[in-house]
């Protein structure tokens, strides 16, 4: 009886122990690293319509600009930079079009002060569009800064002003960059030759701003009934891709700003947009080349082969294999192959990459949720990529065989387990193996048969030979 | 001449590969020094302690990790990576079932069964009822492990989990050894215990008697009964009479109890427990089987590239679960056995044998899957231990998950090692189970069929299927 009661304590003793350990483990839980909102990106058309507009006065009003669909853009205090905000600029909107030859935009903000002289302590209105060098990177929250330099077009009221209407207000006076009576120091600095209302700058990074050399955007805003109207116009692309932004393609990003100078905003003190898509129309006669050309550059090949073709498709491939080799040495010269990866937990899409051996491409992921990484096994690449910052990596596929990728990155519970496949055709080592199963299964046959032949005489010689 | 025929037959079919005889032994306590440890009450205890205070970081971490990525728990990086992986890779291929010498999760079962820690009480506690015999076999681990792996995406990765299933097989433990006598818990429900029971066939270690004829002369018996240097058998086995590896959980008690030293340690060639005849049987054909089955879907859904199963397995939707627990459990207990089943049947119908029952060439049969389960298993576990193994390091320094650097590792980045080497690794290793399999599957048919000729024809289906097996295997880990 004695023995029984003991036993029914450790029993319920032990329940009781686990029970509280699991409680106090479920009480006291914590998960995995939560998920980002990704703010779904404007879209901008930029149409075709044959105008060509002169920057006069009327241009800014042109009938065209009737025509064209207004995009309505919220504005957010620029915060990543001091000094900080004061009043802020809720809306602007926006207005795109090209001719083939140029590309217009037109803001329009409402202010019910037009600001255009500069002093020591009264700042200007003004306003830009800023666009990142590098076409293929999306920058999903302009607070997060850019991950490629930046061309930035600034319309400036006083440099309007005296640009189309001579009117100096005090002097020439560039307020972000040289400050008044800067002339009258010894060391008088130069003021460059005003060559346009709009200065054309690049910035690396956020907070580092350099004027270009040749200032090739041209700008005129017109202030009216208690709103700013700015039109901004710029070849589509010139022949300096290091410095000018492009858009050659069909897409491109873009980011508006807007300068209160009643509100003190000067340099970094502005009220910013998100990042904009722009979807650029094609010329009608130039369409189909253009269309083709997109399809080469996002053309991803995901693996569907089944394990039967491949099986089949198993001798083909060796034979195959002298005259795939010549033709990617011509292929190799060229640019990368870009593959576009995109990563959310807990898989890539595309998870399997078929590539051929001795291809350039270029691994490029955006994450659509949290940080993930990507490393490829056997090549040793490691990639990150933040949701809203671009990974890249360009190489050769110079080992052939089926390396997987995988998370670097923790993002959450089945990150370990958040793997691709690359494909690095022909696969040697599979069909090496293939032909080792291969010849080991005919030599195991071979040798069975053989001893049941030699079972009618000679067979004591099977184990004495052995 | 027709025995001198046999004979030879049979001096070939003892090879290894026909070059290492499966006879060849090498008794390790053979060694003064081992003899002597392997007698000391002490031992394994000591390494049992120390291993216990490790599971106690374990669990602990698991209690406090929560959800959080699994990957800085000690837990589940202790248990997944190293434990499972060294489980896989080295305890059970060579050493047998060393693990379960050293095992801590049924020691306070047992501690509360004896009372004692080091010394020696025979007098039992518990209720010490008999298992029941209908549940004498290892359908209950069958099922039980089964039913773990449907909950690995939990398991494997939340602390949490992994803390509940080490944690419940404790409790299990304890429960079942206060009702039941001895290790009845590792016998029969463990689920740690059934594929270390299978695949230690395979192992290259053993506990064995030296000499039978002293056994038959000692009529007490004292590793059944138990004197006073140890207990009578825990694993309730007759150690006397030792034939397979399968259900002996290497405690040494025998050491201790045998007045005659005649127990032995012993190195052996790979496999050769395959080929004893003893207690075969559907529940471990069964086995052979789930951890198939088992191998194939832990690498489809965790390294594999298809996240539609990988939220299936995380249980992201209940319908999406149940999908994969059905999928999961038909392809293990059904479609697996089934192709065996028309293997064995074609084997059958070919080999032209008429005597021999189905049932029997299925079972026995059944037993060359066993390299190759456990090449696949080696393959699968190098797939973790490459990429992963740099997390160790971490863990080691910061269990808790707590920024502790214990060892000055804490900060050592996730680091892959070679895994550009993986596939060739996998397909190496699988390559050796294939040969090892086709070998013994050439041998169990002789062993089924008898006579060389209807062996010999059984063969063939037993080949194609093997190798079919293989060059899948090599599909999925790398083709
Ligand atoms: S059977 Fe299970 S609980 Fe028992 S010793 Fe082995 S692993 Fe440990
Ligand atoms: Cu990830």
């Amino acid at each position: 009886m004695n023995n029984k009661v003991s036993i029914a304590i450790v029993i319920l003793l032990t329940l009781g122990v686990f029970t509280w350990l699991i409680n106090y483990g479920w009480q006291n839980r914590y998960g995995s690293p939560e998920t980002y909102e990704i703010i779904a990106s404007e879209e901008l058309t930029v149409g075709y319509y044959a105008e060509d507009l002169a920057l006069k006065e009327t241009d800014v009003f042109a009938q065209i600009w009737q025509n064209i669909p207004i995009l309505k853009i919220v504005l957010k205090h620029q915060i990543t930079e001091r000094p900080w905000p004061k009043g802020l600029t809720p809306v602007v909107q926006v207005q795109a079009f090209h001719n083939g030859k140029d590309i217009y935009f037109k803001m329009t903000w409402e202010d019910d002060h037009a600001d255009t002289i500069a002093l020591i302590d009264t700042f200007v209105d003004g306003c830009a569009v800023a666009i990142p060098m590098d076409t293929e990177a999306p920058l999903r929250s302009i607070m997060m800064g850019f991950s490629s330099p930046v061309n930035i077009w600034q319309w400036q009221a006083n440099k309007d002003m005296q640009y189309w209407e001579g009117k100096t207000g005090i002097e020439d006076l560039d307020v972000d960059f040289v400050y008044p009576f800067e002339e009258k120091e010894i060391f008088s600095v130069t003021v460059p030759e005003l060559k346009s209302a709009v200065s054309d700058l690049l910035s690396q990074r956020i907070g580092s701003i350099t004027r270009k050399d040749n200032q090739i955007v041209q700008g005129r805003g017109l202030w009216r009934d208690g709103s700013w109207n700015v039109i901004f116009k710029r070849s589509l692309t010139t022949d300096n891709q290091e410095q000018d932004s492009q858009f050659s393609g069909v897409k491109q990003t873009v980011s508006f700003a807007v300068w209160d100078g009643d509100q003190d905003d000067r340099g970094s003190r502005k009220s910013i947009s998100e990042w904009v898509n722009l979807q650029i129309q094609s010329l009608p006669s130039k369409k189909p080349a253009d269309e083709q050309a997109l399809d080469n550059t996002s053309n991803i090949k995901v693996y569907k082969t089944s394990w039967i073709e491949k099986l089949c498709s198993f001798s083909s491939v060796r034979t195959a294999y002298g005259a795939t080799s010549q033709n990617q040495s011509v292929e190799t010269v060229k640019e990368p192959r870009v593959i576009n990866i995109t990563a959310k937990r807990f898989e890539y899409s595309p998870n399997r990459i078929s590539v051929k051996k001795g291809e350039l491409i270029t691994f490029r992921m955006e994450s659509l949720d949290v940080t993930h990484g990507l490393y490829l096994d056997g090549y040793g690449i490691n990639i990150k990529a933040r949701p809203g910052l671009i990974g890249k990596a360009t190489f050769v596929v110079d080992k052939p065989g089926r390396f997987t990728f995988r998370c670097s990155e923790t993002c959450g519970e089945f990150h370990p387990y958040m793997i691709g496949f690359l494909e690095v055709t022909p696969n040697t080592r599979f069909n090496l193996f293939l032909w080792a199963i291969g010849i080991a299964f005919v030599l195991m046959l071979g040798l069975v048969l053989c001893r049941n032949k030699q079972k009618k005489g000679v067979e004591t010689n099977v184990g004495t030979e052995q | 001449m027709s025995e001198q025929n046999s004979n030879n037959q049979n001096d070939n079919d003892q090879k290894m590969l026909g070059i290492i005889p499966l006879n060849w032994r090498f008794d390790l306590a053979s060694i003064p020094i081992i003899r002597w440890m392997l007698k000391q009450r002490w031992f394994p205890m000591i390494i049992i302690l120390a291993n216990m205070f490790l599971f106690m970081v374990i669990l602990m971490s698991g209690v406090i990790g929560g959800f959080s990525s699994g990957n800085y728990s000690f837990g589940v990086m202790f248990v997944w990576i190293l434990w499972w992986v060294v489980l896989m890779m080295l305890l059970v291929p060579v050493l047998s079932r060393t693990w379960c010498m050293i095992c801590p999760l049924p020691s306070f079962g047992e501690w509360l069964q004896r009372m004692k820690i080091f010394g020696v009480n025979n007098k039992l506690g518990g209720l010490n009822i008999k298992w029941p015999k209908k549940l004498s076999n290892m359908w209950i681990m069958n099922i039980l492990f089964l039913i773990t792996t449907f909950f690995s995406g939990f398991f494997t990765v939340k602390p949490l989990a992994t803390f509940f299933l080490l944690g419940g097989i404790i409790v299990l433990g304890i429960l079942l050894s206060m009702v039941f006598e001895k290790r009845s818990f590792c016998l029969y429900v463990c689920p740690v215990s059934g594929f270390q029971g299978l695949y230690s066939n395979m192992a290259m270690t053993e506990i064995r008697v030296k000499d039978p004829a002293i056994c038959a002369k000692h009529k007490k018996k004292t590793c059944v009964t138990g004197n006073k240097k140890g207990y009578g058998c825990p694993w309730l086995l007759q150690p006397h009479s030792f034939k397979r590896n399968t259900y002996c959980g290497m405690c040494l008690e025998c050491f201790k109890t045998c007045p005659f030293d005649n127990m032995a340690f012993n190195i052996r060639p790979p496999g050769t427990d395959l080929l004893v005849n003893e207690q075969r049987g559907l529940d471990e054909a069964w086995k052979n089987f789930i951890m198939l089955a088992i191998a194939v879907m832990f690498y489809v859904a965790m390294m594999g590239p298809w996240g539609t199963l990988k939220n299936w397995v995380r249980g992201e939707t209940l319908a999406g679960w149940l999908k994969f627990i059905t999928l999961h459990t038909t392809f293990g207990l059904v479609a697996i056995p089934g192709t065996f089943l028309i293997t064995s049947w074609v084997s059958k119908l070919v080999s032209g044998a008429k005597d021999i029952a189905l049932r029997t060439v299925f079972i026995n049969l059944s037993y060359c899957l066993i390299p190759m389960g456990m090449a696949a298993w080696i393959a699968f576990s190098f797939g973790f231990l490459l990429p992963n193994g740099s997390y160790i390091l971490h863990i080691l320094s910061d269990p808790f998950a707590l920024g502790w650097d214990l060892f000055g590792t804490a900060n050592i980045p996730w680091t892959p090692v070679g895994t550009g080497w993986l596939v060739p690794i996998q397909f190496a290793v699988l390559f050796g189970g294939y040969i090892i399999s086709v070998d013994f599957g050439y041998k169990l048919c002789l062993q089924t069929y008898g006579d060389t000729a209807v062996a010999k024809r059984g063969f063939i289906p037993l080949l194609v299927l093997l190798t079919l097996v293989t060059v899948a295997f090599g599909w999925l880990y790398g083709g």
